[in-house]
């Protein structure tokens, strides 16, 4: 029951982490931008490791250097416009049915 | 070229196929879990998608977070990268995929797959839907190079 807890900490550690990239990467979008532009930049402990044309070469490369997955991210350097129209999608489906009586 | 064709009971108001999909590892001698599950082949999503049963069984850890953008607002999501199957065997590596919440299908493919190839659908009788990459430039696939099966019967 301990070990089970512990794990759930952890879990939620890592994903505050990775929160904190984001941030960072937010924080830090206009001078990242002109120099970065369209690459993927690997980013951990709020610091840019490095800036790959594949997302995988940046997971790969974040995983040899010993990162566990969920403690860093690979996000695509673009503006934010652009990155708004790259993640849309419908979600739920629309449906006709009798209402409930 | 790849393609595959799949021949429904009817006219269908959705496209869906079973597929298979496992967390992309990063080198070549990891352990990979194939998860089978039910897509949607779904034009309007710019991007995949996997619920969240997908993500609790295969307990995909995220390499990024984004904001995902639906009809009904935004939401804070995780970014995950995943392999994804087709019913042809045929594999799409390192898709950048967001988590989402719907209990229709366990896996929306969206226009970041479907952009791939041609897509085609037909519907005269019933559904008969086929997808083939690389893109050939027309908008049907001839039967004669497709493997023809039906729902759910190309995957083991």
């Amino acid at each position: 029951m301990a070990e089970e807890k512990m794990e759930r900490v952890s879990t939620m550690a890592e994903k505050t982490d990775m929160q904190k990239d984001v941030d960072w990467y937010y924080a830090n979008l206009d001078s990242l931008l002109p120099i970065y532009s369209g690459k993927y930049l690997a980013i951990a402990d709020c610091r840019l490791f490095g800036d790959f044309a594949e997302c995988l070469d940046g997971v790969r490369a974040m995983e040899n250097a010993g990162r566990k997955r969920g403690t860093y991210i690979v996000h695509k350097c673009i503006p934010l416009e652009q990155e708004r129209r790259e993640w849309y999608y419908r979600s739920n489906r629309v449906h006709f049915g009798e209402r409930a009586k | 070229m790849s393609a595959f064709s799949i021949s429904y009971n009817g006219v269908v108001d959705a496209v869906t196929c079973t597929v298979a999909v496992a967390q992309t590892e990063p080198f070549a001698d990891s352990d990979v879990t194939y998860l089978r599950c039910n897509a949607m082949w779904d034009t309007g999503a710019l991007y995949s998608v996997v619920s969240r049963r997908v993500v609790e069984k295969l307990a995909l850890a995220p390499i990024d977070r984004g904001i995902a953008y639906t009809v009904q607002g935004s939401y804070d999501t995780s970014i995950y990268l995943l392999d994804l199957m087709l019913p042809n065997r045929m594999l799409v590596k390192a898709l950048r995929v967001s988590g989402g919440d719907f209990d229709d299908c366990d896996m929306l493919i969206g226009m970041d797959v479907i952009r791939l190839g041609d897509f085609s659908v037909a519907n005269l009788r019933n559904t008969v839907f086929s997808f083939r990459i690389p893109s050939e430039g027309t908008p049907l696939v001839p039967t004669e190079h497709c493997i023809c099966a039906k729902e759910n019967d190309l995957l083991p």
